[in-house]
């Protein structure tokens, strides 16, 4: 797998010629994007003036309706206009740039930025067993490193609750989705949770923990400390959470930091890993110039980090029954 | 009159409680067990076939071969669990002895019939690993659970004693890797 400086380098010297025509097709997006500023400012005072002549006295009750209703209402303009306007754009940053970037990086891998991980599989994977209604993805990225099948895509997964009249949204999950051989064989499903109750209730969380599901102990107490195992057989479990497995779980979560939760699930053939970035990875910021490399880094790293998991988790290690 | 009647029950309640969770760990540690029991019979069900297949190659071994074969009758015919355990133990040792020694029969290492059997060594091997460290967390619960209050009191009357944990050779801590095994 290639590192950051020939990464770098790839950027500057095979495909600079592609950026900086998409850096000009930027420069012409932020203009475009300023000028639907301006028209989203004005429509906005001329809104305020309008509610603020007629309907102050007849439709709201006092002044600060008067300012937020145009004002949502032309944020709400802008951001329509915004995601017309970049939609070439970011297809093009995505086709041009980041797709030859992840070859680059790794030549057996593929990408296609309207595709992401199938509904199917992130149910089949048991991490997440609440219900959820919207369920969006995009940039799926998909191949072979040695032995082992893999694929990941951002994926961002919502749920509504009511309050009275009104539909509140909320993320259950956004960030990469990651889907891979496992290197074992094993019968049943294994789930790695974040403990947010340990921290907090020390011994009794095990309590409300096993009231959750058939609970796990593992014998790494760093490792009990931070997730929360549920499996069908303890044996199973052990057999999948070996010592080493613990701590490469454990560096994993170093590495995206204290912030950002980690899930898996081990199950049938397959390992699961969700990392909840809490924002959707590989969009491209137009009021960022292509020229600078530092934006493309971030990306770089995160796709460095997604496909080591192979590498770090050992995955192409078949020393097992299984080839 | 009710009050007292309140505490009664409420005390019956949690004595029942206490009671299902100690009469829960003991059954969980004699599952596990059972679940040792299997993946060690399966290797008991393997040993003869690599011994065999082993044999025909590498006749320098053939101490230790009988060795395994010897240890693995005792395993299978004693009652005494601490033994069997031992017993394994050595056997786990040896047969990781016997993986090293192959690098010096060629023609062994080639055999596909030996090669199959090393395979399923190398994952019963990581059962067997996996197995007693459930074992032994079921037990450190069941300990725990006899020995805190109030747990102990029904522990007492039901006359429940500790368990004794499989202690692990840090040599069996890691899933044998027979790469490294080479590599020694």
């Amino acid at each position: 797998m290639k590192d950051l400086s020939q990464v770098k380098d790839f950027y500057y010297k095979d495909i600079y010629s592609k950026v900086l025509d998409l850096e000009l097709e930027r420069l012409e997006l932020v203009g475009k994007l300023q000028i639907m500023m301006g028209i989203s400012a004005i429509i906005f005072l001329i809104m305020f003036i309008l509610f603020y002549i007629y309907f102050i006295d007849d439709f709201f009750p006092d002044i600060i309706l008067t300012i937020f209703a145009p004002f949502f209402l032309s944020i709400a303009i802008y951001a329509i206009g915004q995601y017309f306007l970049t939609k070439n754009y970011v297809s093009g940053f995505k086709n041009e740039v980041l797709k030859e970037i992840i070859q680059f990086i790794e030549p057996n891998l593929n990408f296609d930025k309207d595709r992401y991980i199938s509904r199917n599989d992130f149910n089949t994977s048991n991490i997440f067993n609440q219900q959820y209604h919207k369920y969006n993805g995009n940039d799926l990225v998909y191949g072979t490193i040695d032995k082992t099948k893999f694929l990941f895509s951002d994926l961002h997964i919502e749920y509504k609750t009511k309050n009275g009249e009104d539909t509140n949204w909320h993320t259950l999950f956004q960030g990469i989705f990651f889907i891979a051989d496992f290197n074992k064989e094993f019968i049943g499903n294994v789930v790695v949770l974040p403990d947010y109750m340990t921290p907090t209730f020390g011994l009794i969380a095990n309590f409300f923990q096993n009231m959750k599901g058939n609970l796990i102990k593992l014998d790494n107490p760093e490792f009990e400390k931070k997730f929360v195992v549920y499996g069908d057989d303890q044996i199973t479990a052990r057999y999948i959470l070996t010592h080493s497995m613990m701590d490469r779980i454990l560096k994993l979560k170093e590495k995206v930091g204290k912030r950002v939760d980690i899930h898996l699930s081990f199950m049938g053939d397959k390992i699961y890993i969700a990392i909840d970035y809490r924002e959707d990875q590989f969009e491209p910021n137009p009021f960022k110039s292509l020229k600078d490399f530092t934006p493309i880094e971030n990306y770089v790293q995160t796709l460095r980090l997604i496909i080591n998991l192979v590498e770090d988790f050992k995955l192409n290690d078949r020393l097992w029954s299984k080839d | 009159m009710n009050f007292f009647l309140v505490i009664v029950i409420v005390l019956l309640i949690i004595m029942i409680f206490y009671y299902n969770s100690l009469v829960g760990k003991k059954n969980e540690v004699d599952n596990v067990l059972g679940g040792v029991d299997a993946i060690l019979k399966k290797r008991y069900n393997l040993i003869p076939s690599l011994v065999q297949t082993v044999m025909e190659y590498a006749k320098h071994e053939k101490e230790v071969l009988e060795k395994i074969t010897e240890y693995r009758s005792r395993a299978i015919r004693t009652s005494n669990k601490e033994q069997e355990v031992a017993l394994n133990s050595e056997i786990s040792s040896m047969l990781g002895g016997i993986m090293v020694s192959v690098e010096n029969y060629p023609e062994l290492k080639a055999n596909i019939n030996f090669i199959h059997l090393q395979k399923t060594l190398n994952e019963l091997e990581a059962q067997i690993s996996a197995s007693r460290r459930a074992y032994n967390q079921a037990v450190t619960d069941y300990n725990n659970a006899i020995e805190m209050l109030p747990s102990n009191m029904i522990a007492n009357f039901l006359n429940y004693e500790r368990k004794n944990v499989f202690k692990i050779e840090s040599s069996q801590k890691e899933n044998p890797n027979i790469k490294n095994l080479f590599n020694q």
